[in-house]
Parts: C-alpha cells; structure tokens; sequence
C-alpha cells in the first residue's frame, strides 16, 4: 500500500510547478514480462584478508577434467560429488572445506559450487566493495586503487535491490536489502528509488535483534507516529523545497531524504503476519549479536563470532522465508580464531611463508568461517520448504568470496564458494577452474604461481544474470564501461595483455554455471 | 563521496621485495570510460617541494602539502551540499530541545542518558572519519555526510520516543512553561502562542507566519483526528497534538540539517544572522545556539564585527567546547587506531618485552584519552603557544598504568598542575605512548613515519608501487626493527627506496628510543621464532629526515620535534586540520591554502591555541556561504 502522500503528488509540487528530477524508474509504465523465475533469494558472505594456499581451499587439481575451450583456455570441471570424501565424521572436499557430515550432507554439496579462476585483475588491495563490484571502495593502497576511485558504482546487490525483475512486487517487501556486520560491503546510490547522489556505502546492522524489529516488527519501533505525521514531515520539506534561495545541489539532497520518508511512511503500514519460530522456540530471537561484540574476548574467540553471524543468519533466513527481505550481505572481519597477535601482519602477511605456520592458522581460521557460517546459512535455507519439492535453498543463491587470492592482496583466483541453485539460474554439484593454465608466472617467495583467470566483472554479470536479470536490466546502473559483465572493466599495468582473452567474454554467463 | 577509513588501513607494512605479476612489458591498459588517461601514473599526490616526488601540492580537496609558494588564491571553495547534523550535534542539540520543550530537568535527566545509551545508539548510524575522496588515512567524523534510510528513522524513533514519552504531560509542560497563564487545553491561541515560543529554537531561526500555519495545521489534523475517534476526549487530544507538534518540529529539515540559505539581499555569499550563530555553535559547542547567541542574531547584532567577536570568545571560553575539541584531537591524532595493549599478554616474546610491566585492558582508551586531554589542556585549560603544546612533557592521565609508563608512581588526580614526565628523552607529542605504542614487542617505524608525514606534516603519501606486496617486518634474532625495515625497504634501486628512504622511514626512526610500549629505552631486545630473547642491540635513532624539500639531520626525537616545528610545517599542518574541522569540509588549495599558510604563520609566531580558535571563526571563510558542490 502506498503512502497516502504518493511520489507523483510530490514531485509535481507546490503550486503544480514540475520539480526538475530524474526520470524514475518506478513510474515508467512497466513493460509487461513474463516472470518466470521464482522468488530467488541472495546472501553474499565476504570475509577478509584470504591468502589460503590453493592446497588448502580447493579440492585436489587431479580431480579436474577437461572440460572445454573458452576464451583460449582449457576450463577444467569436476563433480563435487566424486571429490567429496568423508574422514572423522566430516565431509571434505579440502582442508577449509571441510564440516560435519550432519550438516555438509551430500545434500548441500549437491547444491555447492567450487569456483577458481576469477580475478579481479588490478591491484585493488584492501577492499571491501570489490566482492559485489564497488570496485572504488579500496584503500588506495597502490595506484591501481587511487585510479579506481574515480569510478564508484553500487554494488550487484543494490542492483538486486531495485531491479524492478527481481522485486517485480515490494508490497510485502519490508527491506529490499539488508546489510549485517560492523561495516557494510554494499553500496549504492544515496537516493536508490531514483538511481541519484552520491555512491555511499550502506548502513550495517551490528545487531541481530534490531535488524529482527526492522524486518518482523517494522511499525513498533517508531511510537504513535503514522503515515499522517510523515505526511507533514514531506510537506515541510517541500516547502524548503520551494525556497528559491535553495541551490539544486541542496535541493538533491532534500529530494533524497524524501525518498527516505516515503519508505519510512511505508513501513508504518506494514503488517508482518509472518511468526516464524526462532531458537529455543520463541518468537524472536533470543540473543542479540551486539551483545557479544561488548565481551572483551569476542575478538579472539571464534565460537563467539561464529555465533555473531549465526544470529544474523537466523534472522536472514526467517525474514526470507516470510518474504521480507530477498538480498543479505553478510560483512566479516572477524578473523574467526583464537589468536591474539596482529591478524593482519602476523597471520595474513606471513600466511605465504613457506613454513606454513601462519597459514595453518589462516587455513583452519576460514575452516571455521565455512563450516559455522557459510554452512549454517546453506542448511537453514534447506530447511525452508517452499513447495513443489524445493527449499529456500534451491531458490536462492549464496556466496561465500574473500578479500584476496592465495597471497594475501593478490587477486588471482579469488575464491568463490556457493549454495543454492538461484530458482534455476545456476547450474550447481561443480568445481570448475576457469584459469589459464599456460600462461602462468612465477611469484617471487611463494610457492603457488600466479595464474590468470577470467576477470570478476564477468563473475558478477553471471550472478545477476542467474537472479533473472538481463545484462541490458543492469548495464546501465554504473559509471561503467561496455565491454561486459558488471562494473568498470579494469586491468592493471602489470599484466600487460595477460587477460586480453578475457576481456570478450566477460559479458557471457560463465560457462558451466549457467 | 570519500572512501572510508578502516583499522586495517595502517597496512603500510611494507615489504617489496616479492614480485607477485607476470613479467610483462609495461603497457597502457585498455581504456574503461573512455578518458584516455592510461594507466595510473596520476597517483602521485606527493607534496610539493618534497624530495624527489616531483608532483604538485594537489589541486582540488587533496589537502595538498603546506608548502610556501605563489598564494594567489584562484577559484572559490565548494561545500556540500545540504549538510546534515553530525551525531554528536544532533545528540546534544535533541538534548537541548527537550530541555526547552519539557524542561531542563528533562532534558538533563537520566531517562534521556540512559535512552541515547541503551536504545538510540544502535539506531542513529555513527559517523566515520571522512577526508577528500584521495585521502586513505585520517579524516573528520564531522565531514561525514552520508545519510542512510536509518537516519530518517533515527530522528523519527527518537522524535516519538521524547515526545510520548511525556504525552500525558505535554498540556501540563506547556501550562507550566507559561508560568499558567495559558493552557493547549481548550485553548488554540496557547498552542499557538506556544509554537512561536519554543518553534525557532527548532529551526534555529525565528518562524514564519507559513511555519506557525504548518505546525498549527499538524495540531489541528493530530486533535480532530484523535476526537474524531474519541469525541470529548479534548484532553487528550490537545496533549496528543502538542506531541505530533513537537515530534514534527525535531523531524523537520531545519532541526536535522544545517540549512543555510544566506541572505539575498546581502549578497551571494553572506550567511543570516541566525545561520552563522548556527554555525557557531555547532562548530565550537556541537549543539544549537544558547539564548544569548539566539538573542544576538534575532536583533542582528551578531552581525556587527565586535559583537561577533565577543560572542565568539565567549563560546570559546565556554567549557562545552572541550567536547568539540576531544572529537577534533581525536580525529586528527586517530586515536582509534591505538591498538589494544593486553592482548598478548600471557605470550611470548611479548610477556618479556613487558618486563614486569602487565598492560591492562584499558590502557589503549587511557591512551587515546591522554591526548585528547593534552589538547584540551593547552587549548583552552591553560591556553598556550602551539610549539609549547607540541613539546608538551605533562602527563595528563589518572590511569595508574599510563602514567607508570611515563615514568611517574602516581597518576594526575585532575585537579592542581598535571605533572610532568620524568623522562628525559621524552619530547613532546612524538614520544606519546600512545602514538608509540603498537600492542606487540616491536615498534612500527613506518607506521610512525606515515603518520607523521600525514598527520603532522599534512604530506599525503603517493600509493605504493602495484608491485608491492605488503609484508610485515618480521622480527628478527639478528637485527634491530630498524635494520629490518631498512633491509626490506631500503634497497637501492628498488621501487620502495624513493618513499620509504626520504619520506617515511626516518619520521619513524627518529623515535626508536622509545619501545613498543612507549618506554624510553637505549637498546633492543632480540627474539628468536619462539619469542626467546637471544641478544641485545643498541638502538638507533639518528636519521636524515626530508621536510619542506630540506635535509634534516637528526639524533632523537628531541631532535625530530625541533626540526618540525622549526621548519613551520608542524604549525601549517595543525592550522589546516583545524580549518577543516571549523568549516566541515576540505578546503578548496586553489582559493585557501594561503589563508591556511597565514593561520600557519600565526601560530608560528606564537600565537596562543585558544586565539587560534578565535582567529579561524573571525576568518571571513568561516562566515561565509560557500556555494555547494558534489560530495
């Protein structure tokens, strides 16, 4: 239901005067689609640093066969479910890949997939917008980073998020998108509904149980306030609106907030019927993460965050299966281990050390990571039944990808790790390997070659490609470039026309996957 | 919009010596949009006049190196636009209006303290240190201008929650505020009345006739509404209106932003009376305009020089701006980046570092809050010079650990004169332990070194090589972490030398008299891979530091803060943080660097850091109405 103060009353403004905005989208008549996809459902789980030896995080290179030649490359296939072995009541498919059987059933690796070869081919650094192709969220820490800043874009879930495809109907939408964790790693533009401001990054929720009120109680939390009152907020903003000393930068950013106001006026005449039960058999949660991250030990004690992230998930999946929310990003830098030194210096720089100390540590740390995270949230999907012989998990997709490749910072081989078959989007059961085996190098002090892969702009067309969108739905919503695939396609100097057999296809879905 | 800073962006660890991309014969890569600029050889934002980097100071917001040269300003600066209200400000500016609305018992209570702390703090999104787009490290949490759906909803919970919080009360509160001589109930001309009375410290300017109409026609919709329903019930539908009012006045624009518009008659650029007491206030007290402010600016006298001035100085010697200036010496110093002190207790080699000396849980946040108290202190406790601050040797802490560290049995008690370190070695602001300390048993040279040349010097580091692969100096049985990070980074004729030898390394070996716990010292001890000491090693502290395109040779520390604040750039750098933080923005170098040169030459010149305070809010850039730009 819309509020009673639409957006079309609004934006033909005081005294009938037009207000000079963009085109929105959302008043365009819509071109009438046949949907033929289910209510697919998506969570992106990004964890930091990486650096986990390809021994470590994929399966064994023996078990890959040829499968075809694509962008003058052989592209390897394996059937997980010939790799899987079981050992000490575990399913392995390698050594971070590992969890009990109970809950990494042949089932879930049935729906996984095994990814390698997808690069991001520049030096990007540290990054948080790079998994969901912000590709200007990086700290700058090289050149290559510096001169992306110039080219920020929102992110595939925000994309998602307003895609009028994959939310063809938001009247029982409470979020379009939510975003857990202490620092978001989803951006989009400041004024979303109208695709215009500035990119910025979005708001994360550190607490498990507000973001519970948000998506199952979304009109207790603001008192006797109703659509009315908000009615009267917009109109005061519309008459600063009409001030004419107001510049149309100011006026932008008013515009912006009202955009805010209509979805808060929203919120207040929703109605959340849906009651799923939570742990313990109440009907909410009961804990709250943020009540974790107070405890002076939960930075260095992995079954805390483990349980941190669990919380979000309970609630993630509760609210999908009610239909609240489709898109989650789940943001960790949580390092999921017990040690107590500096992560970042003594661990995930000194991971690549031929000793293979910090890597071990690093190795069983993201251990952790997939068997109490990535798996929990694949098994809670499975449990959803939604009819017709599918889970929530069938329906959705879920990906697990780190901030780096094998070496710490360096981006080959980002590792790419999912569940679910996105309502058939997404062929499932593979390890695929999508490098370029010929064109190797070696690296200086480490034993793994540099080896390169298809570029992540084509990773991130697949999977808005597998969620229903076509690229033409989605090509146009970054400061971007036509070569394909999503966001800025970018290759750093260093590579010289290493990837130039890569760069034609990064439009395609990747093969094997869809 | 800017990037944001992280924890982790003190990854300046740098080792070079892996080469990590094929070998390639260096090529433009492919164009992305079109601009035809090739690869990102436009990284340099090296500072002018520094050694050998060869790039200009940065036009734009870069922040670009305090260096003497042509100061014709050109161009005019840009603000953003329509700038919301920081955290802080709105906190206390909330705050203030409860106190106006429902009495200052109220608005001081603990109900409302235990609400920001226990329920609202998890709602209103925090602001994060924000700086030009260019700028990775450091950063103004009050620069922050993002605005998330969740802000809308913050103000409006909070909004609500304050004013049902007394809904039953609300027709008694304004009976009182009128001392009983009118009341809401049954009475539309005391809502009005009431409106015009508490409205303008709302909107921080007097109401119109359309603002009194907007908030009477809020009243009358929330009262018909409620009898509608309820008929007879006018008790409780003035009470209810009265709340809908006072919700619809904290959710308006005007409360939630800074709304400056200037005063057309005065020119394109002149702020009104009422938008520069804003402007005042929330720069120097982080809240509205006090009754005394709001008075000079209703009869426009605020807009008479000497008036403005006393005004000014009287926010200045108001203790509320030593809130303001804990969340400037916070950001400028970033003292969230202080590691925590205790985590590695309990293991080698770092329980023999220690020494018998346990770190505590909380000497991290006594750290952060010693310097925060150090600026205070000699900006407006006792005001002194900028040089006296920056050699500082007094010890303002009451945390017994700290203070230990600094060499003193006893800490400050707060009251009488702080004492001072009994360290000889120690000088000034370099030799802070919490701008030395690093939660490990080994210093962090180029850590130091950045932030000095960022935070002290205002020279924005040039980004790495993209053959760079960051690795941490591991310690060594052998060598001194300076020997170490020399022999990673110091390579001749490696892509590491030219920074790291000339810009970073030696801000940071100037102070390895000091250990990772901020202790003076004069030797190192040496850990073998079990964390075993095997040896010592006399530390070194004596370099050649490049500033302002000059060669420094330099023993110690001592030596370091000397040279800096010799050189004026010390002084230029604290006057450009300053600006930023006074005005909420960057400063455009094309139009302000040479007024940022002058507050530097004033500061150099002895001028006292409480003066300075007042000096950059008589600035006419202070005063005047920017036009806006993009973030």
């Amino acid at each position: 239901m819309w509020p009673t103060c639409s957006r079309r009353r609004f934006l033909h403004g005081a005294g009938g005067a037009m207000l000079a905005l963009p085109t929105l989208p959302s008043l365009l008549p819509r071109a009438a689609r046949a949907s033929t996809t289910r209510d697919r459902c998506f969570i992106s789980f990004g964890t930091m640093h990486g650096g986990v030896w390809s021994s470590n995080m994929f399966p064994d290179d023996s078990a890959l066969a040829h499968h075809s030649t694509y962008a003058s490359r052989a592209i390897r296939q394996a059937s997980l479910s010939s790799i899987a072995s079981t050992s000490g009541g575990n399913r392995v498919l390698s050594p971070v890949l590992t969890g009990d059987s109970s809950v990494f059933s042949t089932r879930i690796l049935s729906r996984m997939n095994v990814i390698r070869g997808l690069d991001i081919p520049w030096y990007i650094e540290h990054h948080t917008g790079g998994h969901l192709g912000n590709f200007a969220s990086n700290d700058g820490n090289g050149v290559d980073g510096v001169r992306m800043f110039a080219y920020p874009s929102p992110t595939i879930d925000q994309v998602l998020a307003w895609s009028d495809v994959f939310y063809p109907d938001i009247s029982t939408v409470v979020e379009r998108s939510v975003a857990a964790g202490r620092r978001a790693m989803s951006w989009d533009y400041a004024s979303p509904a109208v695709r215009s401001g500035p990119i910025q990054e979005k708001y994360a929720n550190n607490s498990s149980y507000q973001l519970f009120l948000r998506l199952f109680r979304p009109s207790e939390a603001y008192g006797d306030l109703d659509g009315a009152l908000v009615d009267k907020v917009i109109d005061n903003y519309r008459r600063l609106r009409a001030d004419p000393r107001l510049s149309s930068e100011d006026g932008r950013r008013l515009d912006e907030h009202v955009e805010r106001l209509f979805d808060l006026e929203r919120r207040l005449t929703l109605e959340v019927t849906c009651t799923p039960t939570f742990e313990g058999g109440g009907t909410e949660p009961a804990l709250d993460s943020h009540s974790l991250t107070g405890s002076a030990t939960h930075f260095r004690d992995p079954a805390s965050q483990i349980q941190y992230w669990q919380l979000f998930a309970e609630v993630v999946v509760a609210a999908m299966s009610c239909g609240l929310t489709r898109i989650a990003t789940l943001n960790s830098n949580d390092t999921f281990s017990d040690f107590t030194g500096d992560w970042h210096g003594d661990i995930a720089h000194q991971a690549h050390l031929a000793d293979g100390v910090a890597q071990a540590i690093n190795a069983a740390a993201h251990q952790r990571a997939f068997e109490g995270v990535f798996l929990d949230i694949a098994r809670r999907l499975d449990e959803v039944d939604t009819g017709s012989g599918n889970t929530l998990l069938d329906d959705s997709l879920l990906v697990w990808t780190h901030e780096s490749g094998a070496l710490t910072h360096e981006t080959q081989s980002v590792p790419i790790i999912t569940a679910g078959g996105a309502g058939g989007g997404l062929n499932t059961g593979n390890y695929v390997d999508y490098r370029d085996l010929d064109s190797a190098w070696d690296i200086e002090g480490f034993h793994e070659q540099g080896v390169p892969g298809l570029i992540w702009n084509q990773w991130l067309g697949t999977v808005l490609q597998a969620m229903g969108l076509d690229p033409a739905d989605y090509e146009s919503s970054y400061t971007g470039d036509e070569r394909g695939g999503y966001g800025p396609v970018y290759i750093g100097a260093r590579y010289g026309d290493t990837y130039d057999n890569a760069i034609p296809v990064a439009g395609e879905p990747l093969p094997i996957l869809v | 919009m800017a990037p944001r800073t992280t924890p982790l962006l003190l990854a300046f660890m740098v080792g070079c010596s892996p080469s990590v991309a094929p070998d390639k014969s260096s090529t433009d890569p492919p164009d992305t949009t079109g601009d035809g600029t090739g690869t990102g050889d436009d990284g340099g934002t090296g500072s002018g006049g520094d050694e050998g980097s060869g790039d200009d100071g940065g036009g734009g917001d870069d922040g670009g190196g305090d260096d003497a040269g042509d100061c014709e300003p050109t161009g005019e600066p840009t603000r953003p636009p329509l700038r919301r209200l920081s955290h802080s400000q709105y906190k206390n500016a909330v705050s203030d209006l409860v106190s106006t609305f429902l009495g200052p018992e109220i608005g001081e209570s603990d109900w409302l303290a235990y609400k920001w702390v226990d329920e609202w703090a998890l709602l209103l999104p925090v602001d994060l240190p924000t700086g030009s787009p260019e700028q990775t490290r450091g950063g103004y949490r009050r620069l922050d201008q993002d605005v998330f759906q969740q802000h809308a909803e913050a103000w409006a919970v909070i909004a609500m929650g304050i004013s049902d919080e007394f809904q039953l009360g609300h027709v008694w509160t304004i009976e009182g505020y009128f001392e009983h001589d009118c009341s809401p109930f049954g009475d539309r001309s005391c809502v009005d009345r009431w409106i015009r009375a508490v409205g303008p410290q709302a909107h921080r300017r007097p109401l119109t006739e359309d603002d009194v109409d907007h908030y009477l026609s809020v009243y009358d919709d929330t009262y018909d509404a409620w009898i509608a329903d309820n008929p007879g019930d006018g008790w409780q539908a003035t009470d209810r209106g009265t709340v809908a009012v006072t919700a619809a006045m904290m959710m308006s624009p005007w409360f939630t932003h800074h709304v400056e518009l200037g005063d057309a008659d005065a020119g394109d650029d002149v702020l009104t009376a009422h938008e520069l007491a804003s402007r005042l206030s929330f720069h120097f007290w982080q809240t509205a305009p006090d009754a005394e402010l709001m008075a000079a600016a209703d009869d426009g006298s605020l807009l008479d020089e000497a008036v403005y001035e006393a005004q000014v100085r009287r926010l200045v010697a108001d203790t509320r701006t030593s809130d303001a200036l804990a969340d400037f010496f916070d950001d400028w110093l970033i003292t969230d980046h202080i590691p925590a002190m205790h985590a590695r207790v309990g293991t080698e080699p770092y329980d023999d570092f220690s020494d018998g000396y346990t770190p505590s849980a909380d000497l991290h946040k006594a750290m952060a809050e010693e310097l925060r108290e150090l600026g205070i202190w000699h900006t407006v406790t006792e005001p002194t010079d900028f040089e006296t601050f920056f050699r500082s040797d007094l010890v303002l802490t009451d945390h017994h650990g700290l203070a230990q560290l600094y060499g003193l049995s006893v800490p400050w008690s707060g009251e009488g004169d702080p004492p001072v370190t009994g360290d000889a070695a120690r000088a000034g602001l370099l030799t802070r332990a919490g701008l030395l300390a690093t939660g490990s048993a080994s210093t962090r040279p180029i850590l130091k070194g950045v932030f000095a040349r960022e935070q002290l010097l205002c020279q924005p580091m040039p980004p790495p090589p993209d053959d760079v692969n960051a690795v941490a100096p591991a310690p060594s049985d052998t060598q001194t972490t300076r020997e170490v990070v020399e022999t990673l980074t110091e390579v001749e004729g490696s892509s590491c030398e030219g920074c790291h030898k000339s810009l970073i390394n030696p801000l940071g070996f100037a102070t390895e008299g000091f250990d990772a716990l901020g202790r003076p010292r004069s030797m190192e001890v040496l850990y073998n891979s079990d964390g075993i000491p095997v040896g010592a090693a006399a530390v070194d502290s004596q370099t050649s530091v490049f500033i302002d395109g000059l060669s420094y040779d330099v023993a110690d520390a001592h030596d370091l803060t000397t040279v800096m604040l010799d050189s004026g750039q010390a002084h230029a750098c604290f006057a450009r943080n300053q600006f930023r933080f006074a005005l909420g923005r960057m400063e455009h170098t094309d139009s302000e660097d040479c007024t940022i040169e002058e507050l530097g030459e004033a500061l150099a010149s002895g001028l006292t850091l409480d003066e300075f305070l007042v000096t950059v809010a008589l600035l006419p850039e202070f005063k005047r109405l920017a036009r806006p730009g993009g973030e």
